[in-house]
């Protein structure tokens, strides 16, 4: 994670650096304006990882680990298939055309996605 | 090598139809993005040689100027949006967690979703066509006010804008997944800088993703706003600034330009250093040179404003040059890798070979137009045209088809012919460089791009025909390509686990892998492991 973190950080200092120098080169303010956001989100996902992450301890960080470090009783379970992802993209389709077409194709389109929402949350439990 | 508990799964594996449409294993989506791309590019070429014949000779009366206005924005919002930059994520989808050694992706269901929203948003930009006026015609950057509702009055601008917003945000859900699954995912021992330099650039092409898209998907919006709910942020009768748009636009569309080319040099490195019999050399240098390819590229979107006279040029013409600093290194390393080393010329290492060539040209070509003086007289002229040519078909597709060549075997357990690969390899660099290096002198001559005719003085006229007598011949390239994939569908030729001798990790699990990618992971102690195997005796560091 440390490397994952030094990317982040550099990252964010270097847009900053660059935003900084653009504002007093050009006073141009649409440029800085999204120069500064880019370096807030950059800096957002280098303060969780430091402090949601900061305990992290992951095997793939250790030069000499081998598989059987990280085999617990077993590896995990993993979901193969969900029509889902599939019925999302029907849904929100018929929102984005609705705007253009329809408003009643967006009202059918966004009542699909609200009845998807609800069947994941009732079937993860 | 090691034992690891198999992953236990839910269901057997499935073939059937319904299967595909509800998998979230990262190999079959990886594979429908593939696919479907490739569908996209054959749409979009044949949108090419429509073009190529209309401008085969001045005055030519084959399509009206609406009609060739709705092509050109097509094929460009395909090419860039729906093919290069996809194909990409569809190849990373299929190998970064087998690079890593990761089971699947770290969001298994978002990413199927990301693929169903891309789909979805590129079939909607084409459903344009058939809407009250044909499909978008303002081009592919679609610059207010020639995309405001005033002038573009048809619906097919509407269908672009939420095509391509779902489009967008279906890239930032893939960014995301790339991210963790490379951050979180990696197999014990797989340091991160033991990963492969593909999954390296993949992880630099999400950051880019990350912070250029959103200003698209802003973008999109506020064009719809302006079109349909009676905003005027980029109308200037109403004090819209349509430079605001140009700055929005460009926030995103420089970086994307190294969305489309940053995969693509992991591809080629891939390769070169399989095919060259040797480690890539540099790895650190390459991996640093990609980040500040992708940093750098977040600094220059305005040299596409130069003209504009609202910008800074000194500014985004000195971060421009810097950019060629990190991608001469990786010339360099490139070279350096194939010095010396057992070259063996597959399809894949000629299609590799023929991308430093042509993008060289580009390169070179786009330090020349990030020098104000030169941009002023290049601005909306073929010789533009022919410079990202250069760079995104000379450079992207050469390395999108070696990626083809190369992974095919994995994917699916079977080669493709390698003498009808290199035929195909010969007409498609042949055609390409028929086709784009007569544009810099056209450009040179004066012609403006996005035009439907043009003067019948001068050496326009003959220039124009041997451009479109290239494009003919890439489809013919084309037709090999297709003709290649029937008949080594039929011969089935076993390519093994380990056709070419790699050392990355997809090449320790059989072809195609099982489903959940690995039974067994061999122990990882570089960014090699399988060469660490043949030989325990060498050094590990």
């Amino acid at each position: 994670m440390k490397t994952a973190l030094v990317l982040f950080i550099s990252s964010a200092l270097f847009t900053g650096i660059i935003g900084t120098a653009y504002w007093f080169v050009a006073h141009e303010p649409a440029g800085t304006m999204l120069l500064g956001f880019m370096t807030a989100a950059l800096l957002v996902v280098a303060a969780y990882m430091i402090f949601a992450e900061r305990d992290a301890d992951l095997y793939a960080d250790r030069k000499d680990a081998t598989m059987p470090d990280a085999a617990g009783e077993h590896v995990g379970t993993y979901v193969t298939h969900s029509p889902a992802p599939f019925w999302i993209g029907v849904a929100l389709t018929g929102v984005m055309l609705g705007f253009v077409v329809s408003p009643a194709a967006a009202g059918v389109g966004i009542l699909a996605l609200l009845f998807l929402g609800a069947l994941m949350i009732v079937r993860s439990r | 090598m090691s034992a690891i508990a198999e992953p236990r799964v839910t269901a057997p594996e499935r073939h059937d139809i319904l299967s595909w449409i509800t998998t979230t294993d990262h190999k079959r989506i990886g594979v429908l993005y593939m696919a479907t791309t490739l569908m996209f590019m054959a749409v979009a070429g044949l949108l090419a040689v429509a073009i190529r014949t209309q401008l085969a000779r001045p005055g030519s009366e084959l399509i009206s100027p609406h009609g060739y206005n709705q092509i050109f924005t097509l094929h460009g919002t395909a090419m860039i949006f729906l093919v290069i930059a996809p194909f990409a994520l569809g190849l990373a989808n299929y190998l970064v967690p087998l690079q890593v050694g990761a089971p699947d992706m770290a969001f298994p269901r978002l990413n199927a979703t990301s693929y169903w929203m891309f789909l979805f948003g590129g079939l909607t930009v084409f459903a344009g066509a058939a809407s009250n006026e044909g499909a978008a015609s303002a081009g592919w950057t679609s610059y207010a006010p020639l995309s405001e509702i005033t002038i573009s009055t048809g619906l097919g601008q509407d269908f672009w804008i939420v095509g391509l917003a779902m489009v967008s945000v279906a890239s930032i859900m893939t960014a995301v997944n790339f991210v963790t699954t490379t951050f979180i995912h990696r197999a014990p021992g797989m340091t991160m800088w033991r990963i492969p330099i593909f999954t390296w650039e993949m992880v630099a092409t999400s950051l880019l993703i990350f912070m250029a898209f959103p200003s698209l998907t802003a973008t999109l919006l506020l064009l719809f706003v302006d079109r349909r709910l009676g905003g005027h942020v980029f109308d200037p009768s109403f004090g819209g600034s349509p430079i605001l748009y140009q700055h929005l636009f460009w926030f995103f569309g420089h970086p994307e330009v190294y969305v489309l080319i940053l995969p693509y040099f992991g591809v080629v490195s891939e390769v070169i250093s399989t095919f060259s019999g040797r480690p890539l050399f540099g790895y650190t240098g390459m991996v640093l040179a990609a980040f500040a390819i992708a940093g750098l590229s977040m600094g220059v979107w305005a040299h596409h404003m130069f003209t504009t006279g609202a910008v800074n040029n000194p500014f985004f013409a000195f971060v421009s040059f810097l950019i060629a600093v990190p991608t001469g290194i990786k010339f360099f390393n490139w070279i350096c890798t194939m010095w010396g080393g057992s070259i063996r010329y597959t399809a894949a290492m000629l299609y590799a070979v023929g991308f430093l060539m042509n993008f060289l040209l580009g390169g070179v070509t786009g330090v020349m137009v990030a020098s104000p003086p030169l941009d002023f007289q290049a601005q909306d002229s073929y010789f533009v045209v022919a410079h990202f040519h250069y760079t995104i078909g000379g450079g992207s597709m050469f390395a999108l088809f070696a990626a083809i060549y190369y992974w095919w075997p994995k994917i699916y357990g079977w080669r493709l012919d390698e003498r009808l690969g290199k035929i195909n390899f010969w007409l498609t660099f042949v055609g390409f460089n028929v086709t784009f290096l007569p544009m810099f002198f056209m450009g040179v001559f004066g012609m403006p791009r996005r035009i439907y005719t043009y003067s019948g003085e001068g050496a326009l006229p003959l220039l124009n025909l041997v451009a479109t007598a290239g494009a003919y011949l890439m489809l013919l390239a084309a037709v090999v390509f297709v003709a290649n994939i029937v008949i080594s569908a039929r011969r089935r030729d076993p390519a093994g686990d380990n056709p070419w001798h790699g050392y990355t990790l997809e090449w320790a699990t059989s072809s195609p892998p099982p489903e959940h990618n690995f039974h067994r992971l061999p122990p990882i102690r570089s960014a090699r492991p399988l060469f660490n195997i043949e030989h325990p005796e060498a050094d590990q560091s």
